[in-house]
């Protein structure tokens, strides 16, 4: 990763998705994860975007059908979803990293700014 | 685990395969799904579809093919970022776009609505296979077409038949594949606890070969049942399997008693059949006692047509057969044609015109609304000419944004127009209890695909229509103009104004042909309502109870019930009681030839006859205008006595006394029995005199001219006078109950065949005319209203335009007063122009509605310049809230801000 790659915002939220989720995680699931959690109503199309692009970089890669890297065929079948199959995204090394070096310069830039926000 | 709900809708679908690459689409569609699905489980329907829509919008076309490296996705994505923009652009200028939804909503709906009752009446096919080979037949009799009496005018084009004469037919016959008779009829059924009025018809078994519906059971007639002497049996509608013989699976063969008679079911039809025009819920085979009788004609055949044969083809053939007919028997049959035609415009005949009438008055309120909206957008464009103005400068090309300007047109004009279609379909039924229950085939009135492609079609229109405009005025204009933001450029200039002014003018002219219009037809209902009867109807309650012919067979046991029955309902505290064979403006007419001697010569002629009891002219209030009324005193052994109306006297006599008169009801050579040879004979049968002569009634309709019309007394004459009235002091639907309890004490075996307020029932002989009034009066003013805000949209943008003319004007030393009369005569102009215009368009088109007036002149001078008026006051109404803003200009803020 180049030193001008910062991951944007949303980037940092998929890829955190993607962690949280491990091995079940797919569009719809993240989709949820970030309705939860973030408490972001996210577009599908945003998610993909986002994490196709960074599939391209090499932060995470995704398999269809089964979560990559596990023999289990289709964890949860009985959610219904007419017969599509699911794309499983799994984070990279490189992912992990990117998602350090967001999560430092973050802290960095925090620090000694919260006691400044306690007293406003 | 597959059901048919567990995908996408197909809309979702259809956009998907649009908006996604198929290298992601099948697993983004899984999501969307899942997600879908578990919403809907969770949060119902509508807010799942919501959360659907949302994501399809975001969906970003363009984005996802870049990110999987799939190229571009071509000329879709472009439309799907103008679709984007218009939603957005709508979103920004909430409140202007809901006014133009809402109006091309209530537009489209009204239209819709009224396109759903044409189709469902007129275009929507009969509910039996290849409809249009079914065909009515009649005789006809082309001289009766000029004569004086109204019922043998309305025989003219079609007389019923008679039993022998259809045989005669069906034996020459060629043209029709199947082919029978019928009659509508009810009878007394007798049931477990008393007995029962059902309703129903008679029929040859070729009638249901020609519907061609396969029976739910048993089966239907067949020849063997059209036999003299065959044993009379009987199918039964669904409907009346299930309601009167508790769905009984054994019913064929059991046997029912119909007026006494015992028929054997045959069957029982499916649920929904029913037999055009005569319906009900018993069809019989023919009884035997008129099967040899060619005077009586009650009869109509219906037919299938041969393949290759039609409705003309038959009538020529049927016409050939008539002739030789007219030579066999001359009394019955000479010059007697035939008449055919089509079943399904035999039955809406009477309503095609009003309905279409109607769609027409409904599409001018369309084009009403058309033209305010594309006004609505032309000034709305004008505000946003800077935004253009920078995407211009941006490097948009005109006609990426005449592209962009026309999609927001199409978005405002379709999702209005499917609130349209929304609001047609939730408010049909409402739509539909309004409609006179005299429309045939009301029950066929609904939302089907015609109807939705029609309110989607008038939607497109409508878009096209609203969105030129706009387009247009951004197509015509150099960007260069474009950015010339200042206070003329895109589409304030000139051209744009006169633009709108014509488009007002368009408007004000509509609605006045509209208002005109339901301004001719409140007059002609108002004096149709009110044209002077010659009786009174308060109070008046009518009873149609015809005696049990199974307890009551010999005219003496009639004469026993109807005194009995007379004596208990006068019993009823505050009910005066009469009888008689038809009540005026019900429906029923009873016309003879009656002849009389005039200077020498016989004089043929025919009278309406009302046979009735001493009190009936008094309970009536018809006034007596020369010589008495009945007494009781005459009884059928005596001398004949009638009482004619003025009508009878100024037709018949030629004016002149009427009392002496003697007329007969036989001619001269009916009477004359020959006596022995070279004795000459004498005349027998005996004369009528009239003893008085009363005012005329309107019989027929409201807007029947009286015909002459006789009196006989009950006494007098051996045909039955069923029809009783009871006047009531109040409400004369107190009595009902107590009418029928009377009629039961009498005989329990007897039903009451019909009990209504008269008042009512002539209200309902009228409910055609008086829907198309209400109806057109509720089109007007909306044409009004709308007219009303399109005139005041143009003054108010024509003034917001010249504000900085005004206040230097006023600054200068311009009186309030002048700006505010030069702005209303602005409005008052295109008033003008508009009213001026509509005229012209409203005597062409008041000859399409000169078929609906009664009494009233389409071309009325007097009517048009009230009209005038009217639109003249609500445009200056119009015009006056603007022009009071004008004139309060204040010059030194306006030129401030400059």
């Amino acid at each position: 990763m180049g030193k001008n790659d910062h991951l944007g915002e949303f980037e940092q939220l998929a890829l955190l998705a993607v962690l949280r989720l491990g091995e079940r995680a797919y569009g719809a699931a993240i989709q949820e994860e970030l309705d939860r959690t973030a408490g972001r109503s996210s577009a599908i199309s945003s998610i993909y975007i986002t994490l196709t692009r960074l599939e391209a970089k090499g932060l995470v890669r995704s398999s269809l059908g089964t979560p990559p890297g596990s023999d289990e065929a289709g964890a949860e079948e009985t959610r219904s979803r007419a017969g599509k199959p699911r794309r499983y995204f799994a984070i990279e090394p490189e992912g992990i990293e990117a998602l350090k070096a967001s999560r430092e310069t973050l802290l960095s830039m925090w620090d000694g700014v919260e006691h400044e926000l306690e007293t406003v | 685990m597959r059901h048919s709900g567990a995908r996408l809708p197909r809309y979702a679908r259809a956009l998907l395969s649009v908006l996604v690459p198929a290298s992601i689409r099948d697993e983004l569609e899984g999501d969307l799904t899942e997600r879908f699905l578990e919403l809907r489980a969770g949060r119902g329907a509508g807010s799942a579809h919501g959360w659907l829509a949302g994501q399809l919008m975001r969906m970003r076309p363009r984005a996802l093919s870049r990110a999987v490296g799939g190229g571009a996705m071509g000329g879709s994505t472009e439309w799907w970022a103008d679709l984007r923009h218009a939603l957005r652009a709508v979103r920004l200028r909430i409140g202007f776009s809901a006014t133009v939804i809402v109006t091309v909503a209530f537009a489209v709906g009204a239209t819709t609505s009224v396109f759903s009752v044409v189709n469902g009446v007129l275009l929507r096919p009969l509910d039996f296979p290849e409809p249009d080979r079914l065909v009515l037949a009649w005789q006809t009799n082309p001289e009766w077409a000029d004569h004086p009496s109204s019922q043998l005018r309305a025989f003219a084009e079609r007389f019923p038949l008679s039993i022998p004469t259809f045989f005669d037919w069906e034996e020459g016959r060629t043209g029709f594949e199947a082919f029978g008779l019928q009659s509508e009829h009810r009878w007394t059924l007798q049931t477990a606890d008393g007995a029962d009025l059902v309703r129903g018809g008679i029929y040859t078994s070729g009638v249901f070969r020609a519907l061609g519906v396969a029976p739910f059971m048993g089966r239907y007639l067949a020849p063997e049942d059209d036999r003299e002497g065959a044993q009379p049996v009987a199918v039964l509608s669904h409907a009346s399997w299930r309601d009167r013989f508790g769905a009984d699976p054994e019913i064929v063969g059991r046997s029912i008693s119909l007026d006494g008679v015992p028929h054997v079911i045959v069957g029982v039809m499916p649920p929904g059949f029913t037999t055009p025009r005569v319906g009900g819920e018993i069809w019989t085979s023919l009884v035997d006692d008129q099967r040899h009788d060619r005077g009586s004609a009650g009869y109509t055949v219906l037919g299938r047509l041969a393949d290759g044969a039609t409705v003309a083809s038959v009538r020529d053939d049927l016409d050939a057969i008539q002739v030789r007919l007219g030579e066999l028997y001359t009394e019955e049959q000479r010059d007697m044609r035939s008449n055919t035609q089509r079943l399904l415009d035999f039955m809406v005949g009477d309503v095609r015109a009003t309905l279409f009438f109607l769609l027409a008055a409904v599409g001018l309120v369309l084009a009403i609304a058309c033209v305010n909206i594309a006004n609505m957008l032309s000034v709305g464009g004008l505000a946003r000419r800077r935004e253009m103005a920078v995407r211009a400068a941006l490097g948009a090309s005109r006609g990426r944004l005449v592209r962009a300007l026309l999609t927001e047109s199409a978005v405002l004009a379709g999702l209005g127009g499917l609130g349209g279609i929304v609001l047609a379909s939730t408010t049909l039924p409402a739509l539909v209890r309004m409609l006179p229950a005299t429309l045939p085939r009301i029950d066929s009135i609904g939302i089907d695909g015609t109807v939705l492609a029609f309110g989607l079609f008038v939607t497109a229109a409508t878009a096209i229509l609203v969105g030129v405009l706009p387009a247009l005025q951004v197509a015509r204009t150099e960007p260069k103009q474009m950015m010339d933001a200042g206070s003329r450029g895109l589409a304030g200039g000139r051209a744009g104004r006169r633009i709108r002014s014509g488009l007002v003018v368009t408007e004000v002219a509509l609605a006045f042909v509209l208002l005109l219009g339901a301004s001719l037809l409140a007059t002609s209902f108002t004096r149709l309502w009110n044209v002077e009867r010659g009786f009174y109807t308060e109070g008046l309650v009518a009873m149609y109870v015809a005696p049990n012919p199974v307890d009551y067979p010999e005219p003496d046991d009639r004469r026993r019930f109807r005194a009995e029955l007379g004596e208990r309902l006068e019993a009823i505290p505050g009910v005066q009681v009469s009888r008689t064979n038809q009540i005026p403006l019900t429906g029923s007419t009873s016309s003879t030839t009656y002849y009389r001697d005039r200077d020498g010569e016989e004089q043929e002629f025919t009278v309406m006859i009302s046979i009735v009891d001493e009190r009936y002219l008094d309970l009536m209030g018809i006034a007596l205008v020369e010589g008495r009324g009945f007494d009781g005193t005459e009884v059928a052994e005596g001398p004949l006595v009638g009482v004619v109306n003025q009508a009878f006297v100024d037709e018949v006599l030629g004016g002149g006394s009427a009392l002496g008169e003697r007329i007969r009801a036989q001619s001269d050579e009916e009477r004359f029995v020959p006596g022995a040879e070279g004795e000459g004979g004498e005349v027998v049968l005996p004369e009528t005199t009239i003893i008085g002569v009363a005012r005329d009634v309107r019989h027929q309709g409201l807007h029947v001219p009286t015909e002459p019309k006789l009196y006989v007394p009950v006494t007098q004459n051996h045909r039955a006078a069923d029809q009783w009235l009871l006047r009531v002091q109040g409400d004369p639907r107190s009595v009902m109950e107590l009418a029928r309890q009377a009629v039961t004490s009498v005989s329990p075996t007897t039903p009451v065949r019909g009990i209504d307020v008269v008042e009512e029932r002539i209200a309902s002989s009228v409910a055609v005319p008086r829907f198309r009034t209400i109806f057109l009066v509720g089109l007007a003013l909306m044409a009004t209203v709308l007219a009303l805000l399109g005139v005041y949209g143009v003054v108010t943008f024509a003034v917001s335009q010249r504000t900085r003319e005004l206040a230097v004007r006023m600054a200068i030393g311009a009186h309030p007063r002048d700006v505010v009369a030069e702005t209303l005569s602005a409005g008052l102009r295109l008033a003008g122009a508009g009213v001026l215009l509509g005229g012209l368009v409203a005597l062409w088109a008041n000859r399409m509605l000169e078929q609906f007036l009664y009494d009233v002149d389409p071309t009325h001078p007097m009517m048009f310049v009230l009209v005038a008026v009217a639109v003249g006051v609500v445009v200056a109404g119009a015009s006056w809230l603007p022009a009071r803003r004008a004139a309060r200009v204040d010059p030194v803020t306006v030129l401030n801000a400059e």
